[in-house]
């Protein structure tokens, strides 16, 4: 069984069985990968989406992932990579002959890059990329700011009547 | 009707939109409850109550939650899957769910990326790692399961057989099966690996092995214990000899065979032997 193999010091890829001729296709049952549907800045497109993909993902895998699980239909797919830096890492112990060109001991240590993915949508659908924090049905209810201010001072000022019940706060005794 | 809706659990009244997102798959039917939820039932008639049948335009929109969702502060979420609640659905259930689980952390990872460019706290960030816990206890799941498959029929976790084997310096490695293109009883050139019976040894490294064996022996304890063993029984017989070992006796020892072995005294190193210097040390003299 093909699995996405994770090793720290590595770079994440899914190993497959030797390929020969005549044998049948590479299946992943059990996809790892994870994607996430962004909102470009620039104005783009309206058949245009864009997500971003682990790095091991290529085209195919982009087309088949949207075509499999959520039947989208692609017109063609982009992968650009995206925060592959190779760094050194100072450490305070020896671990071998260090070259005259560091002097201090080091280790390389990557950041772990992933894939933006420019995505064009087939059968001339459209996109547009709603925005899940705002709810449409809410902005009636809307109060402005100086409504809102003026109701917190009403609520401030000492009431005229002090002995109605009504106005004391009770803690409610849910246990009877 | 489909013969799999039926084996398959219903949803609660308390099972959340996450179904609703999940219809319009075409090609998954997507019956088990994202969440653990203790009210489900086994009857398939039912299920099509709770589900809407209209279609959506692309998929697209299962990227984002039910729009009933939007603008909300606070979303509450049940409980992540644990491994004993997985451990009761067949495989083909574990499947599916894990395609619902996948769209789910897709959805959740738009919204937390929308919420960082926006500068905005995400509704429901302990969603995210539920989802994550309970798609790692499935893969668990089916780990375990495979796992018990493979020692059933092939002895080993992986399904990859192996066989001990030795290396040209003598020592034992077990030799796990590397997977070729041609079979074995085709190929002109075998590389590397040899059953552990034949181990590789060229002329060199029977002299490097012999040398070590020597070396053992030549241990400075051992070493005298031989000669004092063979000095006490030959004085054993004959009194007059002195108690001391006498170091023309001892001068007998040194022998020219390089590797003779002899039947009763052992591999004897060379006096000078200039060629056999591990660790460059000096040879004793005696």
């Amino acid at each position: 069984m093909s699995r996405r193999i994770r090793i720290p010091g590595k770079l994440p890829s899914v190993k497959f069985p030797l390929h020969y001729e005549g044998a049948p296709q590479r299946r992943l049952f059990i996809p790892e990968w994870y994607i996430t549907l962004a909102k470009p800045k620039e104005k783009m497109p309206k058949n245009y989406v864009r997500f971003h993909v682990p790095a091991d993902m290529t085209k195919y895998d982009m087309k088949e992932y949207l075509d499999k699980i959520y039947n989208i239909k692609v017109l063609n797919v982009r992968l650009s990579p995206v925060n592959y830096v190779r760094y050194k890492e100072p450490l305070p112990w020896r671990i071998k002959k260090m070259s005259e060109d560091a002097p201090t001991p080091y280790q390389w240590k990557f950041i772990e890059p992933w894939k933006i993915a420019h995505i064009f949508l087939a059968d001339e659908q459209e996109f547009e990329f709603p925005n899940p924090l705002k709810n449409e049905d809410d902005e009636e209810n809307e109060m402005k700011l100086t409504d809102m201010m003026e109701a917190q001072m009403k609520a401030m000022k000492p009431k005229k009547n002090g002995g109605d019940n009504k106005s004391k706060m009770f803690l409610e005794n849910s246990w009877f | 009707m489909h013969p799999s809706n039926l084996l398959l659990p219903i949803l609660a009244r308390k099972c959340l939109r996450s179904l609703m997102n999940s219809n319009a798959i075409a090609n998954i039917r997507p019956t088990a409850c994202l969440l653990a939820a203790s009210n489900c039932s086994w009857n398939g008639r039912q299920e099509q109550r709770c589900f809407h049948t209209s279609r959506r335009v692309h998929g697209l929109e299962e990227f984002f939650d039910n729009p009933e969702n939007f603008g909300k502060l606070k979303i509450r979420s049940g409980m992540a899957w644990s491994v004993d609640l997985l451990r009761r659905k067949s495989t083909e259930d574990l499947h599916k769910l894990w395609f619902v689980l996948l769209k789910e952390r897709n959805m959740l990872n738009t919204l937390e990326q929308y919420c960082i460019d926006e500068d905005e706290p995400m509704p429901g960030p302990d969603r995210l790692e539920k989802v994550a816990e309970s798609m790692s206890n499935l893969r668990d799941v089916i780990e375990e399961r495979e796992e018990a498959k493979n020692m059933l029929v092939h002895g080993t976790p992986d399904g990859i057989g192996g066989e001990w084997r030795k290396n040209p310096l003598g020592a034992t490695y077990f030799y796990k099966f590397k997977e070729h293109l041609i079979p074995e009883h085709l190929q002109e050139i075998k590389r590397g690996d040899k059953p552990a019976d034949l181990a590789y040894f060229s002329p060199k490294l029977e002299e490097w092995h012999l040398r070590l064996e020597e070396k053992r022996l030549k241990k400075r304890g051992g070493f005298h214990f031989l000669l004092a063993t063979k000095y006490g029984q030959i004085r054993a017989r004959n009194r007059h000899l002195p108690k001391k070992m006498p170091e023309w006796w001892k001068r007998k020892f040194r022998t020219k065979w390089l590797y003779g072995i002899h039947p009763q005294m052992r591999i004897f190193m060379k006096h000078h032997d200039k060629d056999y210097r591990i660790n460059s040390r000096r040879p004793h003299k005696y």
